[in-house]
């Protein structure tokens, strides 16, 4: 990806770097937790051998992506932000619109980089018009992840990418069970989630949305009877078909639903990639026996679901401009990829990385996961700015059907009321 | 009287310094106003030349002639004031007889690719048209915006202050207010130094951007104008560029999406016209005025002191003793004033702007932020929530006494139970939560799993809106229990055994030593644990940020929380700052409560 050219570049200004004695620091920011911090010091090992005399150190928030938010937030009100760091899709909007992140498109030419070497639609996340905000590192297409063991047990054969609701609902009922007969269901087809992240590829597959297609309103889309069908049959999930055990997740970052999936609780959940490091361990040990499919679509209905990616962005007040770009780059480069695949947090952006981890893979599941990104569209939260208020305001949509057996009509079309008053043009935060 | 005349004459020259301070504080934003508008001329120059100037064959460079005619053709600009310089390499472009750059300063400027002082000007990178590397600096001189530190009327406000603060030594009150009232002047002179220079910078950017976009535009190719002109978002760079209708060319300041704007409207070739906007630079030095203010009443404070030094002369013990109580208070109030009054300022400040970590523009909109927060239902649900939490706090209270009093013998059983009760408030409190998560857990908790015992139906704790803030303060209670306990049983132990001895000897049972001894005795201890209790309590955070996120349907949404998901997702720091304000006024009136309820009846002796 990076030309001669660009070498030539790089060791010029390394060995200018060098030649004065100094030792350049980059600051990488990132929200790896300690084993993809691992991994990412072993991307960075060849970038540092390559530029002697720069360092790259490595600022991983490993709590969690609201604490890095705030990190990356505070580190640039104070005027010193990081050399690079990763944007996530929900933060683009906001940080492009605002000149937070340099447009890394002028360089790249310079550079020697084909942007068409990268999944189209996970590079259009970051792209706005000609501008490239920043370079994809991986992406996740949601999709659903199911217990081989729970399914065989059952007699049931497992599910394949063209099944539809009907036929998941069908399924879900078989695996909801009273495994030890003492009259108390304790083995569950699926799990219930109110976290919009989670269900909203679940409406899309239904032919349903949140917002209108321009982005600017909820009514006459959130309300309309496609979506409050799709709203319906998910909160049935809890208030008919019984098929979900009763805990949902309060939480956003921590996962009761996936400690059920994992000790043999719960039989299918709505995933993405990044739960696969989590359910390594167990595969590996042979306590579990997993296979990943497509979400189901409503009969009629194309399928559908969301993707999200995260991408290296250079800060606008960069100190270290071009060292910054070339790192962004070398970070979102085939090797970096590859190295970094070993962790299976993501997909990696580029095609070629991407199909070759599917087709070394023989346990089918990233095949699973190349063939839903066909059926995928950039979320929400990537195209509109206050998508975070909004993502806010939407879990109640679901408490209220579920918990206070609201009529899901009247509560869409109350939730599509409160949106657009939150969207709203002349609404000054 | 010489003595007195040297006090006065100290507190003189104090009030005029500190004055000057305050000038000077307005007039060194007013110089950095200057900079930056040369710093952006050079920039928008820069930007201007890479646009227009050809590239040299088969290099990303330029072409030197060209590239020098072009520099040139800058100062003949009609519009263009003030002197610049361009140099390729070090050598400069314009006046080929000035001395060249130093090679270090170009050495610096490939480094840093930032903007550079050199002699009086502000010295910018040109870079290649690939926008990569340094080849050359645009040099603009800084001139022409700042006034002169001391004109006449500064002149007399420092008279003023001097005056003043000689009398404040002499009248301690009334001297004082007119000191006061002078450097109240003296720092808003200083501001409004900041604000022309600021108005002025903002101006001659505007208008030397404009002749550049419009000598640009008439070089495009006509027909190509249209694909072009985005190009010129380089020269704008810190403003914005739009395609408009024909307007002014002066600039004027309009008001777009509630925020003020410069506007200058350029000609970027035939029929086609582009506005060009701007953060008005005097939005941004809106803080000058407070620093101004504070470092020009840091005068009428220490005339004020040296009046009391000078009236303390008669009484050298008092001077003594006051000037040694200050010694030690010193340190807290340093520390108090900086951790805690500084943030509420500056949260003061952030509630009448519309501030965002990541937005330019942060608009003073006066009292906005609190109509706003006033208008918003989740305010007064987390409102509500917060005070319904708040009701833990008596109950574990209740406990802590009960379990004080029970553990008030020693013994080492008694010591390990202390410990235990005392653990949770030591232990982590997302660890806490977590645990507590599990346990509430509707289906495989313990709590549902120790209920089914007694035939009682699993509850859903954490997932149902009415039992999960009472969910959530049953950790609470839980954790602040043995803190509380410690704190109770420091109480009962100062409580002198004479007395229960005594009311033993009157014929008091256990329960009437209690009520009428111990209780009006533990009163200070349980004004201590109320006011801490509800403060903290008010300002719960962490337990609900991991136990329930605020839901389910806001029933343990609070007010902090608010706050939180307000600056930190929503990043509407001004409307949080608002919020915290409210919060803090709050706890002010529930501690004014509580000390006029329980604090009179306190006997501290």
């Amino acid at each position: 990806v990076i030309g001669r050219r660009a070498a030539v570049v790089m060791l010029v200004s390394a060995l200018a770097c060098h030649g004065d004695g100094d030792r350049t620091v980059l600051e990488l920011a990132n929200w790896a937790e300690y084993r993809e911090a691992d991994l990412e010091t072993q991307v960075l090992a060849p970038f540092e051998h390559a530029h002697p005399g720069i360092v790259v150190q490595q600022q991983s928030a490993g709590t969690g992506q609201a604490e890095y938010r705030e990190r990356i937030l505070t580190s640039i009100v104070a005027g010193t932000p990081p050399d690079v760091f990763l944007l996530d899709n929900i933060d683009v909007p906001a940080f492009t619109s605002r000149g937070v992140t340099i447009d890394l498109s002028p360089y790249l030419r310079r550079l020697g980089v084909d942007l068409t070497r990268y999944d189209s639609m996970v590079v259009g996340i970051f792209r706005r018009g000609e501008a490239v905000y920043a370079l994809p590192k991986g992406y996740t297409p949601m999709v659903m992840v199911y217990n081989k063991d729970l399914f065989d047990r059952a007699g049931m054969p497992y599910p394949s990418d063209d099944w539809t609701w009907d036929d998941f609902l069908r399924v879900a009922k078989a695996l909801t069970r009273d495994t030890d007969g003492d009259g108390q269901v304790d083995q569950w087809g699926t799990a219930f989630d109110r976290r919009v992240f989670l269900w909203l590829p679940w409406l899309w597959s239904g032919g349903a949305d949140v917002l209108c297609a321009d982005g600017t309103r909820a009514s006459g889309c959130l309300d309309a009877p496609a979506s409050v069908a799709a709203i319906r049959w998910y909160t049935n999930w809890v208030t008919r078909d019984s098929i979900v055990p009763r805990a949902f997740n309060l939480r956003r970052s921590l996962g009761d639903n996936l400690r059920l999936f994992q000790s043999g609780k719960v039989a299918m959940l709505t995933t993405g990639h990044f739960w696969i490091p989590m359910l390594r361990p167990a595969v590996a040990n042979g306590r579990l026996r997993i296979g990943f499919v497509e979400i189901p679509h409503r009969a009629g209905a194309a399928p559908q679901t969301v993707i999200y990616a995260s991408g290296f962005a250079v800060p606008a007040t960069a100190p270290h401009r071009k060292l910054s770009i070339q790192l962004a780059l070398f970070l979102a480069d085939s090797a970096a990829q590859a190295i970094r695949a070993a962790g299976g947090l993501e997909l990696p952006s580029l095609t070629s990385s991407a199909d070759a981890i599917a087709a070394a893979d023989t346990s089918g599941w990233e095949a699973v996961f190349r063939r839903a990104t066909g059926h995928a569209r950039a979320p929400w939260g990537a195209r509109i700015e206050r998508w975070r208020e909004v993502e806010a305001a939407l879990p109640d949509l679901m408490d209220r059907i579920t918990l206070q057996g609201v009529d899901p009509r009247i509560a869409a079309r109350e939730m599509a009321q409160r949106i657009d008053r939150l969207l709203a043009p002349d609404r000054v935060p | 009287v010489k003595g007195t005349l040297a006090w006065r004459l100290a507190a003189a020259l104090a009030a005029a310094l500190s004055g000057l301070a305050a000038l000077g504080v307005g007039h060194w934003a007013a110089r950095r106003a200057e900079r930056e508008a040369a710093r952006r001329a050079a920039q928008s120059a820069s930007a201007y030349l890479a646009f227009v100037a050809p590239p040299a064959a088969g290099s990303t460079g330029y072409d030197l002639a060209r590239l020098l005619g072009f520099a040139r053709g800058i100062t003949t600009m009609a519009g263009w004031t003030g002197a610049v310089e361009v140099f390729h390499g070090t050598a400069p472009l314009i006046r080929t007889i000035a001395a060249p750059l130093p090679a270090e300063r170009f050495a610096e400027l490939q480094e840093r690719e930032a903007a550079l002082p050199y002699h009086g000007f502000v010295l910018v990178p040109l870079k290649d048209r690939d926008d990569w590397d340094v080849v050359g600096a645009v040099a603009v001189r800084q001139d022409g915006i700042a006034p002169d530190l001391l004109g006449i009327w500064e002149l007399v406000i420092l008279a003023l202050l001097a005056v003043t603060g000689a009398l404040a030594v002499r009248l301690p009150r009334g001297g004082t207010v007119a000191c006061v009232l002078a450097a109240v002047l003296a720092g808003l002179s200083g501001y409004r130094q900041a604000v022309v220079a600021s108005r002025k910078a903002t101006d001659q950017w505007l208008g030397r951007a404009r002749v550049l976009i419009e000598d640009a535009g008439s070089r495009a190719p006509p027909r190509a104008a249209a694909g072009l002109w985005p190009r010129m978002n380089a020269v704008a760079r810190e403003g914005e560029l739009v395609a408009s209708d024909s307007g002014p060319t002066t600039v004027r300041r309009i008001v777009l999406s509630g925020g003020s704007r410069a506007e200058v409207r350029a000609r970027f070739g035939p029929r086609r016209w582009l506005a060009m906007r701007a953060i008005p630079d005097e939005q941004r030095v809106a803080g000058w005025r407070f620093l101004g203010l504070g470092v020009a009443l840091s005068g009428p404070a220490l005339a004020a002191l040296l009046g009391w030094l000078a009236r303390a002369r008669a009484t050298p013990r008092a001077r003594r003793e006051a000037l040694t109580a200050w010694g030690f208070l010193a340190p807290a109030t340093l520390h108090v004033a900086l951790f805690a009054f500084v943030p509420i300022g500056f949260a003061a400040y952030l509630s009448v702007h519309r501030w965002s970590p990541i937005e330019p523009l942060k608009p003073f909109v006066g009292l906005d932020n609190f109509s706003m927060v006033a208008r918003d239902p989740l305010v007064w649900t987390s409102l509500r929530n917060t005070v319904l939490y708040s009701l833990h706090v008596p109950v574990a209270m209740a406990i802590a006494l009960g379990i004080a009093l029970a553990l008030q013998r020693r013994s080492r059983a008694i010591r390990l139970a202390r410990t235990l009760f005392f653990l949770p408030y030591v232990s982590s409190v997302v660890a806490v939560a977590l645990v507590w998560q599990w346990m509430y857990h509707a289906d495989f908790g313990l709590l549902n799993y120790l209920l089914s015992f007694v035939g009682l139906r699993p509850i859903d704790w954490l997932g149902n809106p009415s039992t999960a803030l009472v969910a959530v303060m049953i950790v609470s209670i839980w954790v602040q229990v043995g803190y509380q306990m410690v704190v109770f049983l420091a109480g009962l132990q100062g409580i002198p055994q004479v007395y229960l001895d005594a009311a033993r000897v009157d014929g008091a049972s256990a329960w009437q030593r209690f009520r009428y001894v111990t209780v009006p005795l533990l009163r200070p201890v349980t004004l201590f644990v109320l006011v801490t209790g509800v403060i903290t309590s008010f300002q719960v955070f962490t337990l609900i940020y991991v136990l329930t996120d605020g839901g389910p349907l806001h029933a343990t949404d609070v007010l902090v929380y608010r706050i939180y998901q307000m600056a930190w997702e929503f990043l509407q720091f001004g409307g949080a700052s608002a919020l915290s304000l409210v919060l803090l006024v709050l706890l002010l009136g529930a501690t004014w409560v509580q000390f006029r309820m329980l604090g009179r009846r306190v006997d501290y002796a």
